[in-house]
């Protein structure tokens, strides 16, 4: 891969970022993420359970001789600090990383991808030694949720165009100004290889009470093989296009204060 | 007995489920400004709450605390308050906050007082008052619940 120079910031307002796989559905039932957590356990001893990311179905025959029932389940694994998550359900696998608090320091993708990549290496490992398959990987994802405070470079919810320069009015003669504007858009990668999604959400970061701009930006790509450096080529483009559309969307003001490299 | 539920696209609400699956990726909380509808202007009136001078109310009233503001802002910013009405916000005389609800014949008072404990008083309007302290959100969430006759 060609050596490419992506904008950088020392004090980047990302609060999280994720990477993650989905595949096609393993025949992965509930002893599977108890099994699957005895070997993570060390490292994220605590749990929580949740509810499916995507559609899904939830049958069961109570009276049937020899019924059984799958349930649609996705388990949290978290580590002893609260800032490493891994998600597992029977078609999706993510690593989430968060800052503890919000001046806490930032983790680069440098940092991060190594420990995605020995994560996934697990799950894979763990797939196979109990006969569930080589996960068939359909789509990459890797996203940033910057969270960006009121009154530190911006002020008005109404009026967007401080930190997004491209961002319209939405202000018309007889509607007036507006008193949130909130927008999702998306973008199409090159070769329809992907999508760039940028969510902007007038939100209250409930750690603080604070209110923010939530930009959430999830670059999202479908890897031509399931194999490990298709995958991780995947993951990086779709990074290049996050960072790059961060840094395309918003302000040079912003930049000064992320402090732009 | 065979059963089928299908999860979570009970409404039909394609847009909505999309941007739910999108926000259940991710692990740190954040509550919309924008649901419910009086979140933000509520947000305003509290922030407008930090002008206030000492005496504003002439009888040596104290200006509100940040502790009371920071407080009642991470309340209603992790509190289940979509199906509540818009409340009453007013500053108290010692530097808290006070919210106020009503619902039909149920009114709620919740002070957030300038230390940051907080109180509130469940009232039947022509019966009993009950006065309780909160310390805990569940404990807050349940005050909120009893106006909508929830718990």
């Amino acid at each position: 891969m060609p050596h490419r120079t992506l904008p950088d910031y020392d004090n980047p307002p990302a609060q999280e970022t994720w990477m993650a796989f989905a595949f096609v559905p393993l025949p992965w039932s509930v002893p599977h993420f108890g099994a699957f957590w005895s070997e993570l356990r060390e490292e994220y001893p605590t749990f929580e359970v949740h509810p499916p990311i995507g559609e899904f179905n939830f049958e069961f025959n109570a009276v049937a001789p020899g019924a059984i029932v799958n349930l649609p389940v996705r388990c949290w694994f978290k580590n002893d600090q609260s800032n490493r998550l891994i998600q597992v359900q029977n078609n999706r696998f993510f690593h989430n990383w968060r800052r503890p608090n919000p001046s806490a320091p930032y983790l680069h993708y440098a940092e991060l991808k190594p420990v995605f990549e020995k994560e996934w290496g697990r799950f894979r490992d763990f797939a196979q030694r109990y006969e569930l398959g080589v996960p068939n990987v359909l789509s990459c994802e890797v996203a940033y949720i910057n969270h960006l405070d009121r009154r530190v470079g911006w002020d008005n919810f109404s009026d967007l165009s401080d930190v997004f320069p491209s961002a319209g009015s939405f202000e018309g003669s007889f509607v007036k100004k507006p008193e949130t504007i909130a927008a999702n858009v998306s973008y199409v990668m090159p070769s329809n290889e992907g999508r760039l999604n940028v969510v902007i959400q007038p939100a209250i970061r409930q750690q603080d009470g604070k209110e923010i701009i939530q930009l959430s930006i999830t670059g999202s790509c479908r890897p031509a093989s399931s194999d490990a450096s298709e995958l991780m080529r995947c993951l990086d483009s779709c990074r290049e296009w996050v960072v790059r559309g961060f840094d395309d969307l918003t302000s040079p003001n912003m930049h000064k204060i992320w402090r732009k490299k | 007995m065979a059963y089928t539920l299908q999860f979570p696209n009970l409404f039909g609400l394609e847009r909505s489920r999309q941007d739910q699956d999108s926000n259940r990726r991710q692990w740190s909380g954040v509550k919309s400004l924008q649901s419910p509808a009086w979140l933000k202007e509520t947000y305003d009136r509290i922030s407008a709450l930090k002008t206030l001078e000492e005496n504003w109310d002439s009888y040596g009233g104290l200006p509100v605390a940040d502790v009371a503001i920071s407080r009642i802002r991470v309340l209603l910013s992790n509190l289940d308050i979509e199906d509540m009405p818009t409340p009453h916000v007013a500053p108290l005389p010692d530097g808290g906050i006070g919210m106020h609800w009503r619902v039909g014949v149920r009114d709620l008072e919740i002070e957030v007082e300038a230390d940051g404990s907080i109180h509130y008083l469940q009232s039947i309007i022509g019966g009993e008052s009950v006065p309780g302290d909160a310390h805990t959100l569940p404990e807050a969430q349940c005050a909120l619940d009893w106006v909508l006759g929830k718990c």
